[in-house]
């Protein structure tokens, strides 16, 4: 298992070519990022299982993503009273940013990773009512960084 | 080699072995075959017919349970067995010190136990060493500095788990088998730490004074009741450490806890892409351990026959538990001042890394009184972290 996210890991099969980008945010442009992450089994599986609901907040807009053993299992728009470990949440203008970032590095720098971004918590935050579901966020870091990362291979348009 | 009343040679060993009952039958074509006639149930021959299929994951110690029926019941018997199995009826009794489910049990803990096999990883050929980067000299040097410091850290942990293994009752795999694994969780975080000391042009530095802390701990616990042995080793003697609920809230909640904030702190200090994937990797591993420590506290307090009690007594072992960490991490001036240059981008910075060090220990403190609160034990009002470091 190599898990700097310099590396290029090897895939089943190619993600979706995605000739037109996909708005960000939108459950179309997560559903891309977890068929990026769907592409690379053998990662994941090395990655080790992962069980968390993470909330991932977008301004006022909510997705919640689901890892189950060793993919993304469910994508959906949140809605009050789902249920999530732990929610990740910044503006638009900020996550434009981490996105725009990863695509053009191909992986978050070491200013960008998400928690950097948490623990400085001026633009990205970390909440969840449960102390030991956001202990999830680090029990599944490394996970969780190959996720966004793969915004890289996301072709993407802002509103 | 000798025995108590006579010198024994491999000729009299082989000679012994032959001459026994068993092997002289065995020689007339007479077996034994108490095992392989023995009903299922019948006490000699444990369980039969059960059919465990795998899950997605591949066949997990929970998809065995499930199977076939052998989930973990409140109390181990006193013999040396594996939940489930018959016994020979020649195995005598044997008292194990940890037996109650209540003293050692979490909710999560198979499933944590699964979750250290899976995301088990490989400090020699995981980490990308080949791209480490030169770092100013300060900065290396500060790193270098850290790395020592958390070298021994993952010693504590080791030392102090590692011998409470025996006592665990077998019935009681999975704590065994986590333990096990939290053991090589360590095991590999030294590894790492004293490979990242050396591999990128600085060394090993200046191994911390733990003196402070143990005498800190001292006399607080002589005024609570608790009084150090005089074995001479200061891991033996710590009063922090003498059950396995009092190891478990001390290293796993306490220690840990702060150690999983620390390993945080690393990530986000990393310069590199390989110094920010040793420390989400170890990140990873050490919120495992909290998870165990927080979820057993939960069971301890809901499931021990006197929880008031229990749950005072833990107050008051947690009163010294804070002292001692915060003197064992917070207080140290190589720790202090090493992860205060990192955040500070240098010596030079090192005013404005002191406060990024105050408030990253202000959240540490945060989750620390949420992740106890979650469990049970309110140490809010009563912390003694400061709620403000001194300076
Ligand atoms: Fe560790
Ligand atoms: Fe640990």
């Amino acid at each position: 298992m190599q898990v700097t996210s310099v590396q290029e890991h090897e895939r089943v099969a190619p993600p979706e070519p995605g000739t037109e980008p996909l708005l960000f945010p939108s459950s179309e442009w997560f559903e891309a990022l977890a068929s990026v992450a769907r592409s690379q089994p053998e990662r994941y599986r090395r990655l080790g299982a992962t069980e968390i609901r993470i909330g991932i907040d977008v301004g006022d807009s909510g997705w919640r993503v689901v890892f189950e053993d060793y993919e993304v299992t469910e994508v959906a728009v949140r809605h009050p009273g789902m249920a999530v470990d732990c929610t990740l949440s910044a503006s638009p203008e900020d996550w434009r940013e981490l996105v725009e970032h990863i695509r053009e590095r191909g992986s978050a720098d070491p200013t960008h990773t998400l928690n950097s971004l948490v623990l400085s918590g001026t633009r990205f935050t970390l909440s969840g009512e449960d102390q030991l579901g956001v202990d999830r966020f680090y029990r599944f870091n490394a996970t969780l960084q190959a996720f966004i990362d793969g915004a890289k291979d996301v072709l993407t348009r802002f509103a | 080699m000798t025995t108590t009343d006579r010198v024994i040679t491999p000729a009299d060993f082989a000679e012994d072995l032959a001459k026994r009952p068993y092997f002289e039958k065995l020689r007339k074509g007479d077996l034994d075959l108490r095992w392989f006639e023995a009903e299922p149930g019948g006490g000699v021959w444990g369980t039969w017919g059960s059919k465990a299929e795998p899950s997605r994951r591949g066949l997990t110690l929970m998809d065995v349970d499930s199977a076939s029926g052998l989930a973990a019941g409140l109390v181990g018997p006193p013999v040396t067995a594996p939940r489930g199995a018959g016994l020979d009826p020649d195995a005598g009794m044997t008292p194990w010190e940890i037996n109650d489910k209540w003293e050692l049990w979490a909710d999560n803990l198979t499933n944590l136990y699964e979750e250290a096999c899976s995301r088990q990883w490989n400090a020699t050929a995981d980490i990308d060493w080949r791209h480490l980067e030169a770092l100013p000299p300060d900065m290396e040097r500060a790193l270098c500095q850290f790395c020592t410091f958390l070298t021994m850290a993952e010693y504590l942990a080791t030392d102090v788990l590692a011998p409470w293994l025996p006592k665990f009752n077998t019935y009681f795999h999975e704590i065994k088998l986590f333990i096990a694994s939290q053991a090589m969780d360590e095991a590999r975080h030294t590894e790492v730490f004293r490979k990242r000391a050396l591999a990128n042009g600085g060394g090993l530095g200046m191994a911390i004074a733990l003196g402070g802390a143990l005498k800190l701990i001292n006399a607080p616990a002589a005024a609570a009741g608790r009084t150090a042995g005089s074995t001479g080793s200061p891991l033996a003697d710590n009063p922090l450490f003498s059950t396995w609920r009092d190891v478990s809230y001390c290293i796993h909640v306490v220690f840990e806890g702060a150690v999983l904030s620390i390993f945080r702190f690393g990530e986000f200090l990393g310069k590199t892409d390989v110094d920010k994937s040793i420390f989400r990797m170890v990140m990873q591993d050490e919120a495992r351990h909290v998870a165990y420590g927080a979820m057993h506290l939960k069971y301890l307090l809901e499931g021990a026959p006197d929880p008031d009690a229990q749950r005072e007594d833990l107050h008051r072992l947690a009163d010294l538990a804070e002292m001692f960490f915060t003197d064992l991490f917070f207080m140290q001036p190589a720790t202090v001042e090493s992860l205060a240059i990192l955040a500070g981008d240098g010596i030079g910075g090192v005013g404005a890394g002191l406060e990024v060090y105050k408030d990253v220990y202000r959240k540490l403190r945060e989750e620390y009184l949420s992740r106890t609160a979650r469990a049970g034990l309110d140490r809010r009002g009563r912390c003694f972290f400061p709620e403000e470091l001194p300076f």
